[in-house]
């Protein structure tokens, strides 16, 4: 007799989803001579060149409305 | 970005009182002071022992490190030893302050490689486990140097075992598959939460290499050899957070069945059972693989397994299991799940539904203390063989023409 719960939710509550920027479908062509999107040399092992993306979005929006001074003011911080 | 599950902000190791996540709008004043537990707004060197012998940190930025560091270690008292293995000596440990709240304080040796230096193992966990703070991730506590100059990492205690006891002691405690789900929603959300890494081992784990500033290849020998990947067996110089699915979709096979499924003693060895159990690695399935560094597979080649085999060894978890356990085995990484349409997979809103965390089956049996000294003694990835020599059976080529002969 389990108890009226929701649908299982496999994220746990921990689901990202950035609010900052949005990542296109499309994989925008390098400014590299290397194609590492297409070369088999990269992809055949896996390698995803959307990864990478995925990882450089993240980090040049991360921390965007961080504050380092005034919150380590707050919060007391050394 | 202030509730980002990537971002972790970790209770810091000096400042274990202060809140764990960062003020967020929610504050009436952004320049308003919060309250925090730091004890004496103070600025001058103020260090409180509590009557339990807890030493409270001022704000003051002046102090040595030497002093920071012993207040960190004060805060841990060191029980007995919970196992040895050739990377760290594990205790058993508690919090002075709190003696109901335990740890296991993880020594590292000192490598007879590295002399010069920290181990790049402990660097590497250190690094990684300090970003992470998910409930399926390991906890980093702490870190202090002991007066030897020796690393000390403290870690969460799990005193219950690990899935390996569980899925082999076969005769000890039954499960189901909603017991399966439960556990592979875990192991599934901590590899989702973070590309490449193994759940509470994380000295072999690396961030995504990145092709445009480096040329360097990354290491294809790092994944104990049963939950290897093909293309890691195969010396791919590059390779993606595929390499886990893989791995956990063996752990899936394994959870269920409760036996190994590719107990290979050799990467040669393994690339065969991997021929046979689930079908050979061919230009078909995989354009391109034969070009990969070490490809090499037996002559007679095997079939894709089709679906119907799976259904009839793996069938307990239902055919939505099955297809997912077959997306996770795919050979191409390229064609495998990710580790978001894993969780997006329609098996886990299948029936039966996941087993309560509280209600799962759990291994209470003595040595599991011991079982997690000596796995977090032992060097990140390698499993000791039983003379307690790591990576003997490791063959470094593959050459199954020599083998036959």
């Amino acid at each position: 007799p389990a108890k009226a719960e929701g649908p299982y939710d496999v994220f746990a509550g921990g689901d990202f989803v950035p609010d900052r920027y949005k990542l296109q479908k499309q994989v925008p062509k390098p400014p590299y001579k290397k194609d590492v999107a297409r070369d088999p040399h990269y992809t055949t092992g896996g390698y995803d060149v959307r990864d990478y993306y995925v990882q450089a979005m993240y980090e040049a929006f991360a921390g965007l409305g961080v504050f380092v001074d005034d919150e380590k003011e707050m919060s007391g911080r050394l | 970005m202030a509730n980002s599950p990537l971002v972790a902000y970790p209770t810091s190791a000096l400042h274990p009182n202060l809140p764990t996540t960062r003020p967020t709008s929610t504050a009436p004043s952004p320049l308003k002071p919060i309250p925090s537990g730091i004890a004496s707004p103070s600025p001058a060197i103020v260090v409180q022992a509590d009557p339990s012998g807890a030493v409270t940190l001022a704000n003051d930025p002046f102090i040595p490190a030497e002093q920071l560091n012993d207040w960190e270690k004060h805060k841990y008292v060191k029980g007995k030893k919970l196992g040895e293995g050739t990377y760290a000596n594990v205790y058993l440990g508690h919090l002075r302050s709190d003696p109901s709240q335990l740890v296991a304080i993880k020594k590292i040796k000192v490598q007879k490689e590295f002399r010069d230096g920290i181990a790049p193992d402990a660097i590497r966990e250190l690094k990684h486990l300090q970003e992470l703070n998910h409930p399926n991730i390991i906890k980093l506590l702490s870190v202090f140097t002991s007066k030897d100059q020796n690393l000390n990492i403290v870690l969460e205690y799990l005193p219950l075992g690990d899935l390996e006891g569980l899925i082999r002691d076969t005769s000890g405690i039954p499960y189901g598959p909603a017991d399966v789900k439960a556990w592979m929603g875990m192991i599934a959300r901590g590899v989702w939460f973070y590309g490449t890494v193994k759940l509470a081992d994380f000295g072999l784990a690396r961030a995504f290499g990145d092709p445009f500033t480096t040329n360097r290849p990354m290491t294809a020998n790092v994944i104990t050899i049963w939950y290897r990947p093909p293309e890691l067996l195969f010396g791919a110089p590059f390779y993606s957070a595929a390499v886990d699915i893989w791995s956990v979709g063996v752990m899936f096979a394994e959870l269920i069945n409760r036996a190994a499924l590719l107990p290979g003693q050799t990467e040669m060895e393994e690339i065969s059972l991997i021929c046979k159990v689930i079908g050979t690695p061919t230009e078909d399935n995989w354009p391109g693989v034969t070009s990969l560094p070490h490809y090499a597979v037996p002559d007679d080649k095997t079939p894709v397994t089709p679906r119907e085999v799976y259904m009839q060894r793996f069938g307990s978890v239902g055919a939505e299991g099955v297809d997912l356990l077959m997306r996770m085995l795919a050979l191409d990484p390229r064609k495998r799940v990710t580790a978001r349409e894993m969780l997006e997979h329609k098996w886990w809103r299948a029936e039966p539904r996941p087993t309560r965390l509280e209600d799962l089956p759990r291994n209470r049996k003595e040595g599991n203390a011991e079982k997690y000294g000596q796995d977090q003694g032992r060097k990140p990835g390698v499993l000791d063989d039983k003379n307690g020599n790591r990576g003997d059976k490791v063959a470094r080529r593959l050459d199954f023409g020599a083998a036959k002969k």
